[in-house]
């Protein structure tokens, strides 16, 4: 039955679902972590009207992105705990001109994994540190802040979320 | 419980294929990655904004044509001056508001007056080479030589990479020809257009 109620909690991790936070106790040591679909890199576009370009007005992205993360770790050591991290420090970039990702902000539907603004840094934590026994999992909506005059063009970039335990 | 091990089976090699990066953005690992200090599990997220492209150009009031006015005395006809001031424009004594925001790379402004020999009072005309336009607000937007022959251009250096931002003051001044022309009321149109380069 422990065996199922995990196999029951990872498949809350790889299906679209809403915020919530589930106790998975300890066992072998097992981390995970999803963003937007199960499969392939999901994509959040953000079009700017060109009547609102760089005039501060906030543009939202879609479309609003599933993020979960679970650890679980062996009875031998318990209590430890996992963190959610996203390295944001490669700024998006349409060839010649780059928008830092300190200009994209995120809100989430519950705040099991709270709203936050990329920091443009390396390893930003977002989320924990949480006993390494737990899923978290929340939605993300994504909007641009659009407060700089910037060049015309589709400027794309990639973040990246690692769920570790220290 | 024979269908709880199949079910249980089944995700364990679903969490095999994560773990092997078939799926890009489920990762599930294992083993030393999973134990404290190891390297954890990641996946990206990707995204994409479009800015879309806009040129803005202002001469003057926002949504009317100013006019710039010259008067001289008879004094001032008999004794040929250069630069004389002008009157009117937004911002007064023969000076406009010039505006140009754009996201599209350096801009070219081009000039195209009204008449082929200058301004008219319907049967004589002022070249329109004695109209002078300087940049004098230095916000780095110069004035394109008027001429009755038109098409003269100036250029507008961007402020950033790709993006023109500049506000700026042209002041218009009239030469005094040394031989007086037709008395009268001369009048014409400048008309200015900013092209991203």
């Amino acid at each position: 039955m422990k065996n199922l109620l995990l196999f029951l909690l990872v498949s809350a991790l790889v299906a679209d679902a809403s915020a919530a936070v589930f106790f998975i106790g300890f066992g072998p040591a097992q981390i995970g972590v999803r963003v937007g679909q199960p499969a392939g890199v999901s994509t959040v576009d953000v079009n700017v009207p060109v009547t609102n370009v760089g005039d501060g007005t906030p543009i939202g992205g879609t479309p609003a992105m599933f993020v979960g993360a679970y650890a679980r770790q062996p009875f031998s050591i318990p209590f430890k705990v996992f963190t959610l991290t996203v390295d944001s420090s490669t700024p998006l970039n349409n060839g010649f001109e780059t928008i830092p990702f300190t200009e994209i902000s995120w809100v989430a539907a519950a705040g099991d994994i709270p709203s936050g603004t990329f920091a443009g840094t390396p390893a930003q934590v977002i989320l924990g540190p949480i006993v390494a026994a737990f899923v978290v999992i929340d939605t993300h909506t994504f909007s641009y802040a659009n407060t700089n005059l910037i060049a015309s063009g589709t400027y794309a970039g990639t973040v990246t979320y690692t769920a570790a335990v220290p | 419980m024979k269908l709880n091990k199949t079910l249980v089976s089944a995700a364990i090699v679903a969490s095999l294929a994560y773990a092997q990066g078939s799926l890009a953005d489920t990762q599930i690992v294992t083993g030393a990655a999973a134990l404290p200090g190891g390297a954890g599990a990641n996946v990206d997220l990707d995204f994409q904004i479009t800015i879309p492209a806009f040129l803005s150009f202002r001469v003057g009031s926002a949504g009317i044509v100013d006019t710039i006015s010259f008067a001289p005395s008879v004094a001032d006809v008999l004794a040929p001056t250069l630069g004389m001031a002008g009157t009117g424009g937004d911002v007064g004594t023969g000076q406009v508001t010039v505006e140009i925001r754009g996201n599209g790379g350096s801009v070219q402004i081009t000039e195209v007056t009204s008449g082929a020999t200058g301004l008219s009072n319907g049967t004589s005309t002022i070249s329109w080479a004695q109209i002078n336009s300087a940049d004098t607000g230095g916000g780095g937007i110069p004035a394109p030589t008027l001429s009755d022959s038109s098409n003269n251009t100036s250029a507008v250096a961007v402020t950033s990479t790709g993006v023109v931002d500049r506000s700026s003051v042209w002041t218009y001044t009239y030469d005094n020809p040394a031989t007086p022309p037709q008395s009268g009321l001369y009048t014409g149109t400048a008309t200015y257009t900013a092209v991203a380069l």
